[in-house]
């Protein structure tokens, strides 16, 4: 357990480097040439040369690669093409902001969506069930920003309830966070109730209630513990998704965060910084998953018991497969 | 002699196989009237995105006519109103569900082919192809599916192959571990192990035995994939990305009414509402097609 | 009367899915005196699971219909409420069930799931006492103590079915329901699971409701027999009155037995019965075996079921029988 825990850690580095090396050469497949962007109406050639040498943009793909690696590691991000300043600076405050968006709205999700899915599940068949169902369907295939803008007209041009623009005070997240969730929540009361009804038609749940146990207990004991497994990947996966995913709410609400920043960049061809939040939300993404492995043998005794032995490979078994003949 | 008869005996047994299994799908989806709305609704979405030119000429989403901004829903002709350039909303939406399904239903077919392909790979062959593929994938993965499609579109500038090519790129890595694990399991089954100890190919197998088995979760993901796909071209156009200026397109109509919001909320609201339905009845779809394929699964999300 | 555990009165059971209905167990009667075994007989989908699971009060809720009276200890338990049916769960009836790799929790600590059930029905237990409990448990099922940290993966088969037993017998049950426990066995571990089972009835004199399809098992175990057809009891008696082969039998029961090999006797070739079991949604009219019964006659194959022909505590649901024993 422990072995395979340090593994997952030791690979993390390894992921990050070509995470970033994927992105570099993606974001230098553009035709535009960025130093053309950064030069005034008229330059000469020693202005073009002089701006592509302090960007470092005369050197070879591979070389900008394992500078801009050296420099990443010591937390110089490189220079945005647009402001001229430290990418780190423009950066790094709004990852606290992205993070308590999605931190806020997941945890909302968590509180509401199990109790409902699981309802959903011990419901089944019945019109409570079915009509959270629908619902979660309509909620799901609204589009997010779109439901941002019309929350956005009603509740805050129209009836001046909550403020347009900012972070600033709680009210400033009401809409930011319903926005963000209520897409994501449909889906996940559809996940967790699937989740659930696989493990109340379990055998082993037939024996709890042959043992004579309640049936609360039955269902928030025996079958949850079991039902976990799957909603921890969907929780943990949902929550990477909304630190990216936040960006056309970020957009929506003008809200400072990484997204916002990624839309900003985007439009602006400023590519070190487009780099720098995209390996922002890498960097979240693997920790998370991280984490999610590591607590699915928390969670499950038998995958504590695979770490210890070797799946057998398909391989082998078409050689066993062979010796027999 | 004798065996080419038996061949064509198993081909003919397979043929009314297959066809009484698509039967018994098809029998289950038109027993229940949800699926059957979805399905209806569907192919209106699918016939106007087809025959966008025969109900209002291209010309008429494009026309820009400066007496006639910003005209509510209702006009005499301009039934859905115009935008900020004079231009007839009801034109620029169904010429808007043609790019919509363009792009959703290329790239979803585009980036299914390619992964099914991979997870094929994956499955027979195992080891270091697996490998490979797969620590890929994970790297891919690694950055959100929207954002990659960002990155991509900034990469590549905008125009409709762009946003495809951007698009089956973001749905590559989910669909290639679905797919792959569906896959694994397949060739973990006695039928694809006795194959093997027969002598099969692993061309051969890969065909007759492993896409088979496979043909069911590839219209379950593609259906789902197209209305993923649509919702996040209109994120793009929203973005500014992807979509070149006069082609009508649902997320771009919406960006241009946000400029125009205070006056005429209606170009934000139609550009949307037709969004949501859309991906509603192809959601919708299918869940319907889930439940028909496999009964078993009937009711999981 | 006095000593009757179970008594079954005209049970039966109907599912509904999806606007078909499936007539699992068609009024059977059924009794199981004080440390007795009765054996219960049929094929797969004979409805003898349901029968148990009728028992239990754990049919699926919304899509099965119980009627008729399941009288335990003189009380009857359809329409007993859920608060006091619980209490009878576990500790005066207990299950084992079919398949002891899928009925265990693999989340939770084998130790664990045997202490639960002492605890549910034992409130004022301290901690301390039911794990002294389950290791005394755990020991008169062949199980070392020093197990039960352990989780059910970590268990073969065998063990797991052990397991299964230990929650079982934990409370002392009056009445044991057995469904198959030996089915997803291997052979040689049936006979210890079985051996097992039979000293354990012994020694706590608990009444055994024991679900088979292998004849062999019943010769060994059982006092009583049951055999069960398409939801009905189509012939019942003591282990001499059905396995006597001088006596009169159900076609059915002939059938069973013709399809077992026999050592004593030279056979070329086993007589299985023809044909399929019907579906419970598709019961034909008549004597419900008609149609692969040999002996079929024109008065089977209408209105009701045959009436009972009973000698003593043998009891066949023929026509074949009536007609002479009606006299």
């Amino acid at each position: 357990m422990l072995k395979y825990a340090i593994k997952r850690i030791l690979m993390v580095p390894i992921l990050l480097l070509l995470v970033a090396l994927f992105i570099f050469i993606l974001l230098n497949l553009s035709e535009a040439d960025p130093v053309l962007l950064m030069l005034p109406q008229e330059y000469t050639q020693a202005d073009y040369d002089a701006m592509a040498a302090k960007f470092g943009l005369d050197k070879p793909l591979i070389v900008q690669y394992f500078n801009w690696v050296v420099k990443s590691v010591q937390g110089d991000m490189g220079i945005s093409y647009k402001t001229k300043g430290p990418v780190a600076d423009d950066v790094v405050f709004r990852i606290p902001i992205s993070l308590k968006l999605a931190f806020i709205t997941t945890l909302i999700m968590v509180v509401i969506g199990i109790p409902l899915g699981v309802m959903c599940a011990v419901k089944q068949y019945t019109a409570f069930d079915s009509i959270i169902n629908i619902l979660a369907k309509f909620m799901g295939s609204i589009p997010g920003f779109w439901l941002g803008l019309m929350l956005l007209i009603e509740f805050s041009i129209n009836r001046r309830w909550f403020p347009i623009y900012g972070i600033g005070t709680v009210k400033h997240w009401v809409l930011p966070v319903f926005t963000l969730l209520l897409p994501f929540l449909a889906n996940y009361v559809r996940q967790v109730r699937s989740a659930m009804l696989d493990c109340i038609r379990q055998d082993y749940v037939r024996t709890a209630r042959s043992k004579g146990a309640k049936e609360s207990r039955v269902i928030f004991r025996e079958a949850l513990k079991n039902a976990l497994l799957p909603i921890i990947t969907l929780t943990g996966g949902i929550f990477a998704t909304m630190i990216g995913g936040a960006v056309l709410v970020e957009k929506v609400f003008a809200i400072p965060g990484v997204g916002f920043k990624i839309v900003e960049a985007i439009n602006t061809r400023d590519i070190p910084t487009l780099l720098a939040c995209t390996m922002i939300l890498a960097v979240f993404t693997i920790i998370v998953q991280l984490v999610i492995d590591l607590s699915y043998a928390l969670v499950d005794p038998r995958i504590r018991g695979t770490f210890a032995t070797k799946k057998k490979s398909r391989r082998s078994r078409i050689k066993k497969v062979e010796e027999v003949r | 002699m004798a065996v080419s008869a038996d061949a064509s005996v198993v081909t003919t047994q397979k043929k009314l196989k297959r066809n009484s299994q698509s039967r018994e799908v098809w029998e289950r989806l038109k027993s229940r009237p949800t699926s059957m709305i979805a399905l209806f609704g569907v192919l209106i979405l699918i016939f106007v995105a087809i025959f966008a030119d025969l109900l209002i000429p291209y010309e008429v989403a494009i026309r820009q006519v400066a007496a006639n901004k910003l005209l509510p829903p209702g006009t005499p002709g301009h039934l859905l109103g115009t935008d900020h350039f004079g231009r007839d909303m009801l034109a620029r939406i169904i010429h808007g569900a043609r790019t919509a399904l363009l792009i959703g239903v290329t790239s979803a077919g585009a980036s299914l082919l390619i992964s099914t392909i991979l997870a094929c790979l994956c499955a027979m062959f195992g080891g270091w192809v697996d490998n490979i593929i797969m620590r890929v994938i994970d790297v891919i993965s690694c950055i959100p599916g929207l954002v990659v499609a960002l990155a991509i579109c900034a990469a590549l500038g905008n125009g409709i192959p762009q946003l495809i090519v951007a698009l089956t790129f973001s749905g590559l890595p989910m669909h290639t571990k679905m797919v792959r694990s569906v896959a694994l399991r397949v060739s973990q089954m006695d039928y694809i192990e006795s194959a093997v100890a027969l002598g099969g190919s692993p061309g051969y197998i890969m065909y007759r035995h492993l896409f088979p088995n496979l043909t069911s979760i590839m219209i379950i993901n593609g259906t789902a994939q197209v209305s993923i796909n649509i919702m996040m071209g209109a994120t793009l156009g929203f973005i500014g990305l992807g979509i070149k200026a006069p082609t009508p397109e649902w997320g771009t109509m919406l960006a241009e009414g946000l400029n125009f919001m205070l006056r005429n909320q209606y170009m934000v609201l139609i550009p949307g509402l037709i969004l949501a339905i859309s991906a509603l009845l192809i959601n919708t779809l299918g869940d319907s097609l889930r439940d028909a394929f496999d009964p078993q699964l009937k009711g999981r999300a | 009367m006095s000593n009757k555990i179970l008594e079954i009165k005209n049970l039966s059971v109907q599912y509904t899915t999806d606007k078909i209905v499936s007539h699992a167990v068609n009024n059977i009667d059924l009794s199981i005196e004080k440390g007795e075994v009765l054996g219960l007989v049929g094929e797969t989908g004979a409805g003898k699971t349901t029968t148990a699971l009728a028992i239990m009060g754990l049919l699926p809720r919304y899509i099965s219909t119980v009627t008729g009276e399941i009288n335990f200890k003189g009380e009857n338990l359809i329409g007993l409420n859920e608060k006091k049916y619980r209490s009878i769960r576990g500790s005066q009836i207990s299950m084992i069930f079919q398949d002891p790799m899928t009925s265990l929790n693999p989340v939770f600590k084998v130790g664990e799931q045997i202490g639960d059930v002492i605890k549910f029905h034992n409130r004022k237990l301290h901690s301390h006492e039911i794990a002294d409990k389950v290791d005394e448990i755990l020991n008169l099922v062949g199980i070392p103590p020093d197990r039960k940290n352990e989780y059910p993966h970590q268990f073969s088969g065998g063990m797991k079915q052990r397991v299964m037993i230990a929650i079982a017998i934990a409370c002392n049950p009056d009445l044991l329901i057995a469904d198959e426990p030996t089915t997803a066995l291997d052979v040689t571990i049936q006979a210890q699971v079985i051996k097992m089972m039979r000293a354990l009835q012994k020694d706590l004199g608990s009444s055994v409701l024991l679900i088979t399809h292998d004849l062999g098992i019943v010769a060994n175990f059982c006092d009583k027999v049951a055999i069960m057809y398409a939801g009905e009891i189509v012939e019942a008696g003591t282990l001499e009155d059905i396995f006597d082969k001088s006596r009169d039998h159900h076609p059915y029961t002939v059938g069973l037995f013709g399809s077992l090999p026999n050592i004593l006797e030279r056979t070329d070739r086993l007589e299985p019965i023809k044909g399929l079991t019907p579906h419970p949604s598709e019961l034909p009219e008549g004597c419900k075996f008609h149609p692969r019964c040999p002996h079929c006659m024109p008065i089977c194959q209408a209105g009701d079921n045959p009436a009972k022909a009973t000698s003593g505590t043998h009891v066949i649901q023929c026509h074949l029988f009536n007609k002479e024993k009606s006299l």
